[in-house]
């Protein structure tokens, strides 16, 4: 079973250059530039605090740089849709998972049918009609890529998305991010589990204190 | 077309949780109530005296329970950060505007009504013909206040003391639409459905002029950082 069904995309390439972003007095980022296109996976590695997740929000357009821009463009010349998955998981918490996916589907316009089988995929269609405010944390985050994955994104942007799971949900979780690139879909995961994240991806970027420490291509590249 | 659907979608969701959670509607119904009878007390024992200052009484009631209505409304987006979530997700961002706006109208509606039929219990006030149109004031009183207060909410809604800078910002913005509530009820009681409607016909425009201001800005001060 696919995670998603859409295939016919247009290619899509985000270019980051000079991103910088500066809370109060603090640096969070410096200088970052960044380029990735449709069907790849980009692993965000460093440790916490490093500016991984204030990448990611500048890179969805919830924050804005101090410096520097981030430039969508899409083939078609239509404007990408981008999913954020972040530490909060955009999740209302009086709804139900199945809820909160179908709302998402149909405000993007996205198919709202195969919401429950996105749940499924990600082992947590069990919890499809239960409130997510009683959901464990484990299940939330899995809700939380789904509700992502219903809105049919062009770029994917998950910030730790295996946080707080067990080793069964981990794989499920990283098989679909796989599935979403090989969908012609461009993914861009932040993590600081190195291994896990190394495993799927095309290539790293290290963050360190805000900065870009390193830019290496991943072992799954070097194989092919 | 878009955003009206979208809008519909998007109060919908907060009626159906609100249904679900009550959280809103009844705790400030009650508060509303306490504020009713509160200053009623606080105004002396006449009855006749009561009956005069009901419209200044019931819609100040509505009011400050309005405020805190508002502020459980916006918990919705607020809570797992949700906003965030519909703002990349819809085409048309002012969609969160005018639900949101939709969606206290029919609460505030609801509890205006409620407070109204309390007011007449309480206070005795004789129901006449002209109170037939008192739910159209009501409502278009909600639909001036609402469309008012989506588009302040953003405004303070990352500020650390949001809870005392809402009521501040909001309540210069809000004194014509109660003038007009008050001066609306006070021709129905006093049997004036010619004034009635003229005051109604002043929150439609409130209404509209503030439905404009929000379509214009909402984008601006709504962007998360």
């Amino acid at each position: 079973m696919r995670v998603l069904s859409r295939v016919d995309r247009s290619p899509i390439a985000l270019t980051a250059t000079g991103l910088a972003k500066l809370y109060g007095g603090t640096l969070a980022l410096v200088g970052v530039d960044l380029s990735a296109r449709s069907g790849e996976l980009v692993l965000v590695r460093g440790a916490n605090g490093s500016g991984k997740s204030t990448l990611l929000r500048l890179l969805a357009g919830l924050a804005t740089p101090s410096a520097g821009q981030v430039r969508l463009t899409c083939e078609a010349g239509t404007r990408p849709r981008v999913a954020f998955v972040g530490h909060a998981g955009h999740l209302f918490a009086d709804l139900t998972p199945e809820e909160n996916l179908t709302l998402a589907a149909r405000l993007a316009g996205a198919d709202q049918t195969s919401a429950l089988s996105i749940l499924d995929r990600l082992g947590v269609a069990a919890a499809a009609r239960t409130r997510s405010r009683w959901l464990s944390s484990g299940t939330l985050r899995r809700v939380a890529l789904a509700r992502g994955l219903a809105t049919d994104p062009d770029i994917l942007l998950v910030d730790e998305p295996f946080a707080g799971l067990d080793a069964e949900a981990a794989r499920l979780v990283g098989g679909a991010l796989e599935e979403v690139r090989n969908d012609g879909r461009l993914v861009i995961v932040a993590s600081h589990e190195d291994a896990r994240s190394r495993a799927s991806a095309d290539r790293s970027v290290e963050l360190v204190a805000g900065r870009i420490a390193d830019h290496t291509a991943a072992e799954s590249v070097l194989a092919r | 077309m878009t955003l009206v659907t979208d809008s519909l979608i998007l109060a919908r969701k907060d009626l159906r949780i609100e249904l679900r959670t009550r959280a809103a509607l009844a705790g400030t119904l009650v508060l509303g109530a306490a504020a009713l009878v509160m200053v009623g007390l606080a105004a002396g024992p006449g009855l006749g005296r009561l009956r005069d200052l009901a419209p200044s009484l019931t819609a100040i009631a509505a009011l400050f329970a309005s405020l805190a209505m508002v502020d459980r409304l916006d918990a919705i987006d607020r809570q797992n950060e949700a906003f965030e979530g519909l703002w990349l997700g819809l085409e048309d961002r002012r969609a969160i505007y005018l639900g949101k706006m939709l969606a206290l109208t029919v609460l505030q509606s609801m509890l205006g009504l409620a407070l109204w039929l309390l007011a007449i219990v309480l206070l005795d006030i004789p129901v006449v013909s002209g109170l037939l149109w008192l739910p159209a004031l009501v409502v278009f009183g909600a639909s001036a206040a609402a469309a008012a207060t989506a588009l302040v909410v953003p405004l303070v809604g990352g500020a650390d003391r949001r809870t005392v800078l809402l009521p501040v910002v909001m309540l210069p913005m809000l004194v014509p639409t109660l003038l007009a509530m008050v001066n609306g009820s006070r021709a129905l009681i006093d049997q004036d459905p010619a004034g009635a409607i003229g005051w109604t016909v002043v929150l439609i425009a409130e209404t509209a002029l503030f439905v404009g201001l929000g379509l214009l800005a909402y984008e601006a001060v709504a962007t998360p950082e």
